[in-house]
């Protein structure tokens, strides 16, 4: 399989937090949704990728190459969008054109350009003057402009309105027509990722909880509702993040057990949402 | 064609869009060697996984609907008359089978249901 | 080394919004260079404000995420190290050139006394202590935040700029007659290739500063 990010069996471990077992690929020509609660690990597995951290132990490849050792060759095909710009506050977008250009060999400056205008984006503008939704556009036309084959966002959505999510999702659909590129894209806002992500990767605490096709995920859990008549304890250990209420229960169960359970209880499709809190709620009741 | 997605409908997004490109087919309105339009495309356009529309393709390759011819893209295949109309009898079975349950439930009686069969025979002759 | 270099330039182009203050702190060098009447003064003083401008870069990347940016970019930590050190050196090539001028249009100017020798021996001097600094200062920088760092690296800033300022006000309270002004007594005992020892040797610790950086921005978390 041509995977165009690769981890396997990475660690990271910090005094009160580890990563562990970190394994996923993404295969291109296709978009992963990388969600999980705040503080799961999302923005250091995404560090690590990037080489901002120091992993100990595994191995993390991109374009099939060692993300350390091809660095900067791996470097020169990635773009790179994150809750926040990272480029000096007082440069104006066109400083940040002549800044970067040089170190891209694809930096296409009529593409920049367009995307700006595009996106309504001044190239007279400093970086501090601009809004949320516009810096991450700005983070989008960089990458785009020196012609990444992989985008890795991490929270791009965190802090923008409707609008502005739904455009990120345009651009992104637009990307992925191109069956060469990939998405990794970290959220804990699901609703974006719901309709385009291809695979989904969830992390909780550090582990991985789920890697695979979404459509996969969402057929694999259901959301079942009940009365607390039929809620025995063997029933229980089989829902995940089961919630006990005065008039009733409701959770998360693999639809594999379905057939299983009392006729009485109503079943709904589950979403990304449903599953990241379940999970959660269930681990932490673990 | 049009092909029109309901997120919050109980089907999975790839059904519905099997099932519309099957209704096309079964309409004439795509012919037979006629062009969908690209996987990559389709989902850019309806705002939707690749997956999801590979999915969707694959399963109408494998129920001899389309053809993927590879590189070229998903051609529609020759339909068989007696084919299609068997598809259309399956169709009709499966929807009055769902009435029956649904009668059942409510403790309708059998004459009853046929009345109302009748009801929606004679309207839709109307309408037409 | 074409990576190091455009390094430099993205450094110089992050400094860019502070070109005023930095011109108004060399201006200000300058001038009580020229108020003491001194070209040895004067290139301490220079060597003071570009000393502090060693910090900018730090601050500024603190400030803007820069190291994220460095990140994302295809070059290595070792360049993002070289360049940071490249940019020191090209500070000091700045100062040696702005000193051996000024210090001639001083002598132009105001008539003191400009002896090449003697100036060139002063610049070494001030540039061994630059390199010392910038050598001590910058692997605190790579191996840790700037938020962090900076009180441990201005520590021996502070004693190097006390040093320099209270030094003619030490010797005149201690009685000691030294001539802060004309330091031609030195230069006259001894032999010219140590007039540039100092110089040499800082370059040696920079060099050797400078492996050390490496290795630590390289384990860095970021």
């Amino acid at each position: 399989m041509n995977n165009i990010l690769e981890l396997n069996g990475v660690f990271k471990s910090y005094k009160t937090f580890a990563l562990e077992d970190i394994t996923f690929a993404l295969p291109r020509g296709f978009v992963m949704g990388f969600i999980g609660p705040n503080g799961a690990g999302k923005t250091t597995t995404i560090k690590l990728i990037l080489n901002m951290l120091q992993r100990n132990a595994g191995t993390i490849k991109v374009f099939g190459k060692d993300n350390i050792f091809y660095e900067q060759e791996i470097k020169e095909k990635i773009g790179v969008v994150m809750d926040n710009t990272f480029y000096v506050d007082e440069w104006s977008l066109k400083d940040i054109e002549r800044t970067l250009k040089p170190f891209y060999k694809r930096w296409d400056s009529g593409k920049y350009n367009s995307f700006l205008s595009d996106f309504r984006l001044d190239v007279n503008k400093k970086v501090k003057e601009i809004s949320r939704g516009m810096k991450m556009k700005l983070m989008i036309a960089i990458a785009l402009s020196h012609e990444a084959d992989l985008l890795i966002l991490d929270e791009p959505t965190s802090g923008l309105d409707a609008v502005a999510r739904n455009e990120l999702m345009e651009i992104l659909s637009e990307f992925i027509e191109d069956e060469n590129k990939g998405v990794l894209f970290s959220t804990h806002v699901t609703p974006d990722l719901e309709k385009i992500a291809d695979y989904i990767t969830v992390i909780n605490n550090g582990r991985i909880l789920y890697s695979g096709i979404k459509d996969d995920l969402l057929e694999k859990y259901v959301i079942i509702r009940g009365g607390l008549d039929v809620l025995d304890d063997e029933f229980k250990t089989k829902i995940i993040g089961c919630r006990e209420h005065n008039v009733g229960f409701d959770g998360l169960i693999d639809s594999s057990v379905l057939p299983l359970l009392p006729k009485n209880i109503i079943t709904e499709r589950s979403n990304l949402d449903e599953i990241i809190v379940r999970f959660n709620n269930w681990r932490e009741n673990k | 064609m049009n092909i029109i997605i309901s997120n919050t409908a109980g089907t999975p997004i790839y059904e519905q869009i099997k099932e519309q490109i099957k209704a096309a087919i079964f309409r004439g309105e795509l012919k037979e060697g006629e062009l969908l339009p690209s996987i990559r495309r389709l989902a850019r356009d309806l705002r939707i996984s690749v997956i999801t529309t590979m999915r969707a393709y694959n399963d109408l390759e494998q129920e001899g609907f389309v053809v993927n011819m590879q590189g070229k893209g998903c051609y529609v295949q020759s339909q068989n008359a007696d084919l299609l109309r068997e598809h259309k009898l399956r169709e009709v079975e499966k929807h009055l089978h769902a009435s029956v349950v649904a009668a059942r439930l409510c403790e309708l009686s059998d004459d009853e249901l046929l009345n109302m069969l009748k009801y929606f025979m004679n309207e839709e002759d109307e309408y037409e | 080394m074409k990576k190091t270099l455009l390094f430099v330039g993205m450094e110089l182009r992050s400094l860019k919004p502070y070109r005023v203050s930095i011109l108004i702190l060399i201006v200000l060098a300058t001038g009580l260079g020229f108020f003491f009447g001194s070209s040895h003064a004067l290139s301490s003083y220079l060597m003071m404000v570009l000393i502090l401008l060693m910090t900018y870069p730090f601050s500024i990347s603190e400030k803007n995420r820069l190291d994220t940016l460095y990140s994302t970019l295809s070059i290595n930590r070792k360049t993002v190290v070289r360049g940071h050190y490249s940019f020191a050196l090209m500070a000091e090539a700045v100062f040696i050139v702005l000193a051996i001028l000024f210090s001639w249009i001083m002598s132009l100017f105001i008539g003191a006394k400009f002896d090449i020798m003697e100036t060139l021996f002063s610049i070494s001097l001030l540039s061994g202590v630059f390199s010392l600094l910038v050598a001590i200062q910058f692997p605190i920088y790579f191996k840790y935040d700037y938020s962090k760092a900076k009180i441990l690296a201005f520590i021996p800033l502070f004693i190097v700029f006390l040093g320099i300022i209270q030094f003619p006000l030490l010797t005149e309270l201690l009685g000691i007659k030294f001539p802060w002004t004309d330091i031609s007594f030195v230069t006259s005992d001894i032999p010219a290739y140590i007039f540039f020892a100092p110089f040499i040797f800082g370059l040696v610790l920079l060099w050797l500063s400078c492996v050390l950086s490496c290795r630590l921005y390289a384990k860095r978390d970021i």
